[in-house]
């Protein structure tokens, strides 16, 4: 059994009922065009906004799903420029036409978006697939993170120069090959966002890889933003592996100023 | 803010965790960091072993009665378990027992109404935990529960229940309606780590229905606490589901 470490002073606060106004929050894994309580875009984006507020949540990246790639973008395109300094875009793509898929791919990011989401539900053939590499390339020569529903931890090995977020990565923190994966791949992330968090979850990645490689996301608005930033502010960490997974790490991923905490 | 846990386990959890809490002062260590004052407490042996781990339980609590509460784990629906009801009744009445925990089983009103009417009438509160299988694993709850939920709330009004589940989602229609039509139902917030549930069950059943509970050690106490803190409600509805619903349910002052 683990002994016990104090709490982050923002793991404090939060604990007595304090928003963290001063350091960047920055959710990395959200929705938009879900139809949360049966809410319409506008409506769930006013929304959204007003749980990350809150929360003192400063940023959220967010992607669709469904069946029409083009359509769920737009619609991401949609939201975020309501509010382009709260949400960061992320393309979604099926993988399975690729001629079109790289076409899709230019037309994100000329629309301003950074980054891919990708869900191996919604797939026939394995990330792997030699037809796939483009995609990577096109994301490694952007700087373009890929967060994965449904990781395969050969993506991260054979794509060295791309950097892969395993969304719900932190489920994986008992699973030795993968955390051999992490520690082996620099290029490898985790997401935060876990169905599933086991008391001392985060401890536990943080002693095994370190704080660099854990990025805080919430599955906002499927999920409740308060419940699972509050997974992560319960970790018994240090001021600074907590800054780094609320929101450095991403940034740096991403190029991101943080001289701005919270705009409100 | 005070907090009272309605749901924590000493013992060895079901699932590999890298927390436990083998001894209630391991257990008040946690719960004085993280802040947490009261908590209705259960033993993970009793999982199995009713008797050993109701009696462990006790001895546990022994001396921290201003702080925690045993929760006896029962499992009437095995027959290799099962105690006779009048047995067990005895057994809740010696201990001073206020809260029984009850294992996923549609828990049918005429099949155990002894061991019901028993509770009924001591005031016992039923803490259900809907989840079938244990642990971290996490399904729907098996949809004969509800039926047999929804009849035993209403045959017996007075019997006060807690329902718990890990994944409770799929079943928000049946948890609001029996929230709704059941003024002796509430539920362990928990359960709902879902879009906007602290507000939206809330505005819906009130904040009288809701407790707070932790799932610890499998969960952390302090994510479940934020959930209220950030909430937006007013803050003695923050207060109702932090401490003073619980309070009352199981007869606490103070
Ligand atoms: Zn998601």
């Amino acid at each position: 059994m683990t002994e016990l470490k104090p709490f982050s002073r923002y793991g404090r606060r939060a604990l007595r009922g304090e928003r963290l106004t001063d350091i960047p929050i920055i959710d990395h894994h959200g929705h938009l065009g879900i139809e949360p309580g049966g809410l319409s875009l506008d409506a769930e984006v006013a929304e959204v906004i007003a749980v990350m507020d809150d929360n003192g949540v400063s940023r959220t990246a967010v992607f669709g799903f469904g069946p029409d790639t083009r359509d769920v973008n737009d619609l991401i395109l949609r939201g975020v420029a309501q509010h382009p300094d709260r949400f960061i875009g992320y393309a979604t793509l099926l993988m399975d036409s690729p001629g079109d898929v790289m076409k899709e791919l230019e037309r994100c990011r000329g629309a301003g978006m950074v980054g891919l989401k990708l869900h191996v539900a919604f797939e026939k053939e394995p990330y792997v697939s030699k037809r796939f590499k483009p995609v990577w390339e096109f994301c490694a020569q952007h700087r373009w993170p890929v967060i994965i529903h449904g990781m395969d931890e050969r993506l991260p090995r054979e794509n060295p120069d791309t950097v892969f977020i395993a969304a719900h990565g932190i489920e994986s923190v008992l699973n030795e090959a993968s955390v051999r994966t992490v520690r082996e791949c620099p290029n490898y992330y985790w997401c935060t966002s876990a169905t599933v968090m086991a008391m001392g979850a985060i401890e536990k990645a943080v002693s095994l890889f370190g704080a660099d490689r854990l990025i805080f996301g919430s599955d906002v608005p499927l999920n409740n933003q308060a419940t699972r930033l509050g997974s992560v502010l319960a970790a018994r960490i240090s001021d600074d592996a907590m800054r780094k997974i609320l929101g450095g790490n991403i940034a740096r991923l991403l190029g991101l100023t943080l001289r701005d905490s919270f705009p409100m | 803010m005070n907090f009272f846990d309605v749901n924590c386990c000493l013992g060895t959890p079901p699932a590999e965790t890298p927390y436990n809490f083998p001894d209630a002062d391991a257990l008040l260590r946690e719960m004085d960091d993280v802040g947490i004052e009261r908590a209705m407490v259960a033993h993970e042996l009793a999982r199995a072993f009713p008797v050993r781990g109701n009696q462990r339980l006790m001895r546990e609590l022994a001396g921290h009665a201003d702080r925690l509460l045993p929760s006896w784990m029962l499992n009437p629906n095995c027959m290799f378990a099962a105690a006779e009801a009048k047995d067990t009744l005895k057994q809740l009445d010696d201990n001073a027992v206020r809260m029984v925990r009850f294992p996923s089983m549609p828990p049918y009103a005429w099949a155990m109404a002894e061991l019901l009417a028993g509770l009924e009438e001591r005031r016992i509160a039923l803490y259900f935990d809907l989840s079938p299988g244990q642990g971290l694993n996490h399904q729907p709850v098996p949809e004969p529960i509800w039926p047999a939920l929804h009849e035993l709330a209403v045959t017996r009004p007075r019997l006060r229940i807690v329902l718990f589940a890990r994944k409770l989602s799929p079943h928000y229609m049946h948890v609001l309606g029996l929230l709704r039509s059941c003024p002796n139902v509430c539920l362990d917030l928990s359960a709902m780590q879902y879009w906007r549930a602290t507000e939206r069950l809330c505005g819906s059943v009130g904040p009288e229905r809701l407790l707070f509970g932790s799932y610890m050690p499998i969960y952390h106490a302090a994510q479940f606490m934020i959930q209220i803190l950030y909430a937006r409600i007013p803050d003695e509805a923050k207060a109702k589901i932090a401490f003073g619903n619980l309070a009352r349910l199981v007869g606490v002052t103070g």
